[in-house]
């Protein structure tokens, strides 16, 4: 492919787009409002094709997996393949907004959601229990301000002392707010001058082109 | 004609698109310098794929789940491809294995193409391998599972999750630190992943460092001349910042001071 459609037509397309999306912003013209309302529109459908293009990577995937007898995956990939095509199969045949389709989901992916979510929990545990090795002064500063928050959170505490459970909201709403706007602030800066850079074809790096 | 309401926003946006076109002169016309403080994060990179390569087992890289390209968290899955392209380029050099998992399928055509064209790029075209790139799933708990599956499976020596990460970062993360990984986590926006990252992760890029990263790497001039644009802009948001909370604080003093 030449270096013309493989380097500058991507980029162009980026900027051309980026900054119809940009004037749309500032509501510049009907026309201008107009195209970026279709370009959506274009988002959408490709969105959808992305999806199949998802459903035929993960086939194809595991359909290797099963031809190549992969030691200790191919049961669990003929598992993956055969509730996929069932699923897509009612999908097809009953519609989407069937009873039966919205039972396979909300009886089985549901369930299996929110027991990994659940899971969640114990995993918050065994991270915190090595976060508060207090082995140097930052890991001293992270544990006591996690036992003050932990306290504050404590419902009888206000009873036992009213000035230890407000050190915990206090951590929380000044300190924790204050840096976490800082980074906000800096991240949305980050942002923006990524999109610049990308406008400017400057930024090559999602391409490939580091 | 331009909505009142967006005359903040229209003139941030220009001030930043005049101060990074004038760096980008300054640089290329005048050979101005510009100098990048050390990320420890994006250098521990090269660290944790040695480690992996010494170990021979596989490196791996997830945008994280649920946001899309085409959504609002879509730069910050641009920022961690644009750190995807130079791992897969270090894992091509140094014939380590690499795995990509994707969770919206949006996200799959341009890692794929990201880590095809890396491998081209060291001559390593041959070893490319697409199913080095993985769609698990479009569902957040069904992603998780499936990269611990691989981590457990696979075991991972070194795990990069860069971009808008959500509550399933702290199960891959502690997958990966039982498997014995060494983990670079990095998040722009989503601020109430960051301490579970910071507990978890072995290095961590905080906010804009993600943005960053493509410059850093590269080393570009031009690339790196936009973040000497980015900081100007930082200093005047401070300064802002200063004088705002000293206008808050002395409003009494000021207003009397102002009506005599």
């Amino acid at each position: 492919m030449s270096v013309l459609v493989r380097r500058s037509f991507p980029l162009g397309i980026a900027a051309i787009v980026g900054i119809l999306m940009i004037l749309e912003l500032f509501q510049v013209g009907k026309e201008i409002t107009s195209s970026a309302a279709m370009v959506r529109d274009w988002v959408v459908i490709i969105s959808g094709f992305a999806l199949c293009l998802g459903a035929v990577h993960v086939t194809g995937f595991h359909v290797n997996q099963i031809r190549k007898r992969t030691a200790g995956r191919w049961p669990f990939s003929i598992v993956l393949l055969a509730v996929m095509f069932s699923y897509i199969a009612v999908g097809v045949s009953l519609t989407t907004m069937s009873g039966t389709y919205r039972w396979l989901y909300d009886a089985i992916n549901f369930p299996l959601a929110q027991v990994m979510f659940s899971l969640l929990a114990f995993y918050i545990f065994s991270a915190a229990v090595r976060a508060f090795q207090a082995r140097n002064f930052e890991a001293v500063a992270f544990l006591l301000c996690a036992i003050l928050v932990v306290i504050g959170n404590i419902p009888s505490m206000p009873l036992i002392s009213s000035a230890l459970a407000q050190i915990g909201p206090w951590i929380l709403d000044v300190p924790t707010k204050g840096a976490f706007r800082g980074l906000l602030i800096t991240a949305a800066l980050g942002i923006i001058v990524l999109g610049i850079r990308t406008l400017l074809g400057r930024e090559t790096a999602y391409l490939g082109r580091a | 004609m331009l909505k009142v309401g967006n005359f903040g926003t229209f003139y941030l946006l220009l001030f930043l698109f005049v101060l990074t076109l004038l760096s980008i002169w300054l640089v290329r016309s005048k050979g101005m310098k510009v100098h990048v403080r050390r990320l420890a994060g994006i250098d521990a990179i090269n660290e944790a794929i040695g480690r992996a390569t010494e170990l021979a087992r596989p490196v791996h890289f997830t945008t994280g789940t649920m946001a899309t390209l085409y959504g609002e968290e879509g730069p910050q899955i641009l920022a961690g491809l644009s750190i995807l392209s130079h791992i897969a380029s270090q894992t091509a050099k140094y014939r380590t294995p690499l795995v990509v998992t994707v969770c919206h399928p949006s996200t799959l055509p341009l890692a794929e193409e990201i880590v095809r064209e890396s491998y081209l790029k060291e001559g390593r075209a041959d070893e490319f391998r697409p199913d080095m790139v993985r769609h698990l799933s479009t569902e957040q708990q069904a992603y998780a599972s499936g990269v611990q599956g691989i981590f457990l499976r696979e075991k991972v020596a070194a795990n990069f999750m860069i971009g808008p990460l959500y509550a399933d970062t702290l199960i891959i993360a502690e997958t990966g630190y039982r498997v014995g990984a060494m983990q670079v986590g990095g998040t722009g926006t989503k601020t109430v992943q960051l301490p579970f990252l910071v507990a978890v992760c072995d290095y961590t890029l905080i906010g804009e460092e993600i943005f960053a990263a493509g410059a850093y790497i590269s080393q570009n001039p031009e690339q790196l001349a936009t973040m000497f644009a980015e900081d100007i802009a930082k200093f005047a948001v401070i300064a802002l910042v200063l004088i705002g909370a000293i206008v808050t604080l002395f409003s009494k003093e000021l207003l009397s001071l102002l009506k005599l």
